[in-house]
């Protein structure tokens, strides 16, 4: 690995890091597995026969436990976040209709994590229905044979959410010890 | 079929596709070896696995009647570990974290080792350094066999998960356990012993570091034979320390057996008057099982006076006993109490008087058989049955009725028979015993050193019995 491959390598292993601790501090999400330990839990499929690897699985808590996975992206710019953004997007399509047509509507939720805003022209609508047709559009190769579902994308776009994290997020969150307390009178139902 | 290893275990498990699956085969895995380590623990599975702050498994156990208990978190590497500055993250919590995969990680040992000093109080290892110190590694042997081979070796296993801190992986987890097995030569045993204390002092945090120290103290002194060991000054000094106070039910369970089932072990009194101060007769009684064949006679008869029971019961020895129990004098642990073998008599002892129930089955005894052996002892109250009268002499305060006893039978022309008597035991703990010929037991009011209980039995007691056979 070159010096350049493996400090983005580190950097993305820490923003990995301070987004699973930050998200399961809020006691609504596990996220077990992450794409550094074992890629297999972390891969989902799409409509095309594709597979597109997620840096965290798990599940969101509540009521009833849905499947989850977060992209994150411990960037200090802009980036290429935009472009990232849209296949993202035409991933989460694409993996959903997959699970329908396979096993049925698993409720899988999508997460993109970043630390550094982007397309924010258009920030207010990257989570909705006709972000994802747009996505679509651009990435057509999602759909396999599949027609687009626009009542499809609305659902999904109910499933994503778009978290923008500060590196000083750590020092708002409760320490390990009261986390445990916390635990420990909750009874969050998951897997 | 070969050892169980719980990296192959782990392994199989992570390898599956499905989640359930996966985290189900895991925590099977590593609870099956930590049941194996801890057999006294009581293993919680949570619903997390692999989560920033919850365990994945809770490991509860008493200590000293405190209900305790620590935190297992899994990572799935040592790299993953130091990446996620768990060490650092959950110092506050005093874990255990266990990484699944062993794989030597230099970078992620040395991250790791810059974390510890700052936590003080978490474990951190691997599955390999499990399978090093499993229990399971001993084979078909079994655990009993391995506890009496390997006492320290028992004893790490079962206070690594409750105490165990610092990093312990590859070779630290080789040496550690080579150090806790036993070396043939004499000296090579107290220099192991030596090195064993050091490595306790490294890897375990106070409280079992003081219990491992004080068992590898307890076998120093006892295998160090008449000749060398010096009670006044090495025990003096060890009394004196943070070490005393009482041994833990897995202790008990390990160090007692071997101590009594190794010739060599030395037979100074004060040396096991010393390991009697540390239990009591019900810890004894709780391990009968363990103890099963053993001669007890080195470790009771100095602790005869220390020891609290409640009741004794004298039968005639070789009632329904082979003809070579002759040969067998002295203290055993039988029918889940300890047992005195006399030249005629067995007497049982319990502090549990509700273990000891005889039905009625004795006459009661005749004044003129036993009054002469009732004379050594301070009697509160005799009930005399003659053939025209029925009297009940009791004491004033802790006087002896013992003359008014005899000047009443003297005077008086009849036959008495005694159901029981009454005998006070003086001293700082002040308590009666009732002696009942009737049921040939003897029963303390409140708890009574061994040694009185006894000399009640054999002394009065087995005088009736005597006179029946």
């Amino acid at each position: 690995m070159s010096v350049v491959a493996e400090g983005a390598h580190a950097k993305g292993l820490e923003g990995v890091r301070l987004a699973k601790r930050y998200l399961e501090s809020t006691t609504y999400i596990r996220l077990p597995f992450s794409v550094y330990e074992d890629s297999v839990q972390t891969t989902l499929v799409r409509l095309d026969g594709g597979k597109k690897i997620y840096d965290m699985a798990g599940h969101l808590l509540g009521d009833k436990p849905h499947p989850l996975a977060v992209e994150v992206k411990n960037y200090d710019a802009v980036g290429n976040q935009a472009a990232e953004y849209t296949e993202y997007l035409a991933n989460a399509y694409s993996i959903t209709a997959h699970e329908i047509n396979e096993r049925g509507d698993l409720r899988r939720e999508f997460m993109w994590v970043t630390w550094h805003p982007f397309s924010q022209s258009k920030w207010g609508k990257l989570t909705s229905g006709a972000e994802i047709k747009a996505a679509i559009e651009e990435h057509p190769e999602a759909l396999g044979d599949s027609a687009f579902d626009t009542e499809l994308a609305a659902r999904v776009a109910s499933r994503l959410w778009l978290v923008v994290l500060s590196r000083r997020h750590e020092q708002l969150m409760l320490t390990s010890k009261e986390l445990l307390q916390v635990f420990q009178v909750l009874e969050r139902k998951g897997v | 079929m070969g050892p169980i290893n719980l990296q192959n275990a782990v392994n199989v498990a992570l390898s599956s596709p499905r989640t359930d699956d996966l985290i189900a085969g895991v925590k099977h895995a590593v609870v099956t070896e930590l049941e194996a380590l801890d057999p006294a623990a009581e293993i919680r599975m949570t619903d997390y696995f692999n989560h920033s702050f919850a365990p994945d498994l809770v490991l509860r156990w008493s200590d000293s009647g405190r209900r305790a208990e620590r935190g297992v978190y899994l990572r799935y590497s040592m790299q993953a570990a130091a990446a996620g500055h768990d060490v650092t993250a959950l110092s506050d919590l005093s874990p255990v974290l266990i990484a699944l995969r062993t794989g030597e990680d230099p970078s992620a040992e040395a991250q790791v080792k810059l974390e510890l000093p700052e936590a003080p109080s978490v474990l951190l290892t691997n599955t390999g350094a499990l399978d090093d110190l499993s229990p399971r590694q001993t084979g078909s042997g079994g655990r009993q066999l391995a506890a009496e081979a390997e006492p320290l070796f028992e004893l790490v296993r079962s206070n690594l998960m409750r105490g165990g801190r610092g990093l312990l992986v590859g070779g630290t987890a080789q040496k550690l356990a080579s150090q806790s097995r036993p070396v043939l030569s004499r000296d090579g045993q107290f220099d192991q012993l030596d090195r064993f204390t050091a490595s306790v002092q490294e890897l375990f945090l106070d409280a079992a570091a003081t219990r491992l120290n004080r068992a590898a103290n307890l076998l120093r002194l006892g295998l160090s034979g008449d000749r060398t060991l010096e009670p006044d000054l090495v025990l003096g000094q060890f009394e004196q320390g943070v070490e005393g106070g009482r041994l833990s039910e897995a202790e008990l369970g390990v160090l007692v057996p071997y101590l009594l089932s190794r010739q060599d072990v030395t037979t100074s009194p004060r040396y096991w008057a010393y390991l009697g101060s540390m239990l009591t007769l019900a810890d004894l009684e709780r391990m009968w099982d363990r103890l099963l064949g053993l001669d007890l006679t080195r470790l009771v008869e100095p602790n005869l006076h220390q020891w609290l029971a409640t009741r004794a019961a004298v039968t005639h020895r070789l009632d329904g006993r082979p003809a070579d129990a002759a040969a067998q004098v002295g203290w055993r642990l039988e029918g889940h109490m300890l047992t005195f073998a006399a030249d005629r008599w067995t007497v049982q002892v319990t502090a549990d008087k509700r273990k000891l129930r005889l039905g009625e089955n004795a006459r009661p005894a005749a004044w003129a058989e036993i009054s002469q052996y009732l004379r050594e002892f301070r009697l509160a109250a005799v009930t005399l049955q003659g053939s025209m009268r029925k009297i009940r002499v009791d004491a004033e305060g802790s006087a002896n009725v013992y003359d008014d006893v005899l000047a009443i039978t003297e005077n008086l022309d009849d036959e008495f028979r005694v159901p029981s008597v009454d005998i006070d035991v003086l001293g700082p703990e002040p308590t009666r015993i009732n002696a009942d010929f009737t049921t040939m037991l003897a029963t303390a009011a409140k708890s009574v050193s061994i040694g009185e209980l006894v000399r009640v039995a054999l002394g009065v007691l087995s005088r009736h019995l005597s006179s029946q056979l």
